[in-house]
């Protein structure tokens, strides 16, 4: 089966709104990711040293004593995100492992520099208390001040640095 | 008035703290249990039919893999007993009304059938790995003696329908076991239904029924394969749903307990793990994939695989956390 062409950003862009507004209404949240991941990462850290998530008050906020960590509303929606990504793979015929980089460089080091990529945003969500979904777009949604700031950030650093990691991709 | 005190064990000191006395352990062995109950059904019914060559992965594949999972499920049971050395003991008696003790009698019966089985069937199955085998078995010491071996095949491949028979049955028991394991403690409410014994048979079969489905090479067999596996779904749902209603329409203990799932803490768990991801998502691929969408093969069944487990850990879960009294 030949995969369908990529939905227009455009389009696209507008019904993310939307489920923000439908995730607004429903659950009276926005959308979030570096939240499950954060959440989900306590919940390993508890399974190994529930004494060191309680003792800590940053981790403890999010499950400590008898709350469960990924009894929160992110880890549903995050696994809503795998689902709804699998059906929409499936249906359009692109689902397979693949490894996407540019032509210069091999699949470890795509491997590599994803990790490091991953792990300084996951540090920057955290000082920024949320990444581009739970702050830039939610925040960003309602006017919020340091949504935009942030949001101006996330894009200032991307052109800045994209100069020296061109080569990842061209 | 009229004053009752009621003593429970649970007034004990830290009672609560050991009331999530099965960890992961259980569930594990529950679903492999499962599966080896499914691939037996489904091997033996595809024996029994004679369609070894219109279902060559259901009738002479899928068998070898029965006493491997089913090995690994009791490995997991094993790391679960306290008194691992006393083992032993089941194996000194036979109690007709412990499902324990007819559970520990039925895995010893899988293990022959399903050896006899993988004998009348590996060759045809595995050819590649039946060549290797002989000619290694032919240079090693134990040279001489392939005689018996060839004796024993042609014995296994003589009685095979006689042997599938005893194999079909065996199944069923060990699938139903793993339900009424779980459903004869009456001290757990959520647990404390006879159909636990068909849910996790017919659960048992889909997931042996998405074993095929992932082994099958022939197009044919994967659509029948698939075709079967909806229907099966389909009976787990309605299964679900008399379950559901069974314990919403007892005593309030077994209102409470499904209430668990029915807006209680577990409800996201049951629904969307079980219910939606391991049945629904699946089914509706199988649909398209029948009507000629091009799915990928491997999605499906793996869902199937994956919502099978997911039973087995809300419901031991469950279980556990549902009481009579409330404490």
């Amino acid at each position: 089966m030949q995969p369908k062409p990529y939905s227009s950003p455009y389009v696209m862009g507008v019904l993310l709104g939307l489920i923000l507004l439908a995730s607004f209404f429903i659950t009276g949240q926005g959308l979030g990711a570096s939240g499950a991941f954060q959440r989900a990462i306590v919940a390993v850290e508890k399974s190994i040293s529930p004494e060191h998530v309680n003792q800590n008050s940053y981790l403890a906020h999010y499950g400590g004593g008898k709350e469960n960590p990924l009894a929160n509303y992110l880890i549903f929606q995050i696994i809503g995100v795998f689902v709804g990504g699998l059906i929409s793979g499936v249906m359009s015929g692109r689902f397979r492992v693949e490894i996407n980089h540019g032509p210069q460089i091999t699949d470890r080091q795509r491997w590599l520099f994803a990790i490091i990529g991953g792990a300084f945003f996951g540090f920057g969500s955290k000082l920024a208390r949320g990444c581009t979904s739970g702050v830039a777009l939610t925040g960003g949604a309602s006017l919020s001040l340091g949504s935009w700031a942030t949001m101006m950030a996330i894009f200032a650093g991307a052109y800045a640095t994209a100069y020296f990691v061109r080569r990842l991709w061209i | 008035m009229t004053e009752i005190a009621i003593t429970t064990g649970k007034h004990a000191h830290e009672a609560g703290a050991s009331i999530g006395i099965w960890g992961w352990e259980i569930p594990v062995y529950l679903f492999l249990g499962g599966v080896t109950a499914g691939i037996m059904v489904v091997a033996a019914i595809a024996i029994l039919q004679g369609r070894d060559k219109k279902w060559p992965a259901a009738a002479n594949k899928l068998i070898l893999w029965a006493p491997v999972l089913i090995s690994a499920g009791m490995a997991a049971l094993f790391l679960d007993l306290s008194h691992k050395l006393y083992v032993w003991n089941f194996y000194l008696t036979f109690q007709i009304t412990s499902p324990m003790s007819w559970g520990a009698w039925i895995l010893v019966l899988v293990y022959p059938l399903t050896f006899l089985l993988i004998l009348a069937t590996f060759k045809k199955g595995y050819p590649d790995w039946y060549a290797k085998g002989e000619s290694w078995i032919k240079a090693s010491p134990l040279g001489p003696y392939i005689k018996w071996l060839y004796k024993a095949i042609q014995l296994a491949e003589k009685y095979k329908k006689i042997i599938a028979g005893a194999t079909l049955s065996v199944g069923v028991l060990l699938g139903i076991y793993t339900g009424i394991l779980l459903s004869s403690f009456g001290a757990r409410p959520f647990w404390n239904s006879a159909i636990l014994g068909p849910l996790f048979l017919i659960s048992g079969a889909s997931t042996g029924t998405a074993l095929v489905v992932l082994m099958a090479r022939d197009h044919g067999e994967r659509s029948f394969f698939t075709r079967a596996d909806l229907g099966l779904i389909a009976t787990e749902l309605f299964i679900l749903a008399l379950f559901l209603i069974g314990l919403a329409s007892s005593s309030q203990q077994h209102i409470e307990a499904a209430k668990l799932v029915l807006g209680g803490t577990l409800t996201p768990a049951f629904w969307i793990a079980i219910v939606f991801i391991g049945l629904m998502l699946p089914a509706f691929f199988e649909i398209l994939e029948l009507k000629g969408r091009e799915i990928p093969k491997y999605v499906p069944p793996v869902l199937v695989l994956t919502g099978g487990l997911f039973l087995r850990i809300v419901f031991v879960y469950a279980g556990q956390v549902s009481a009579w009294a409330a404490y």
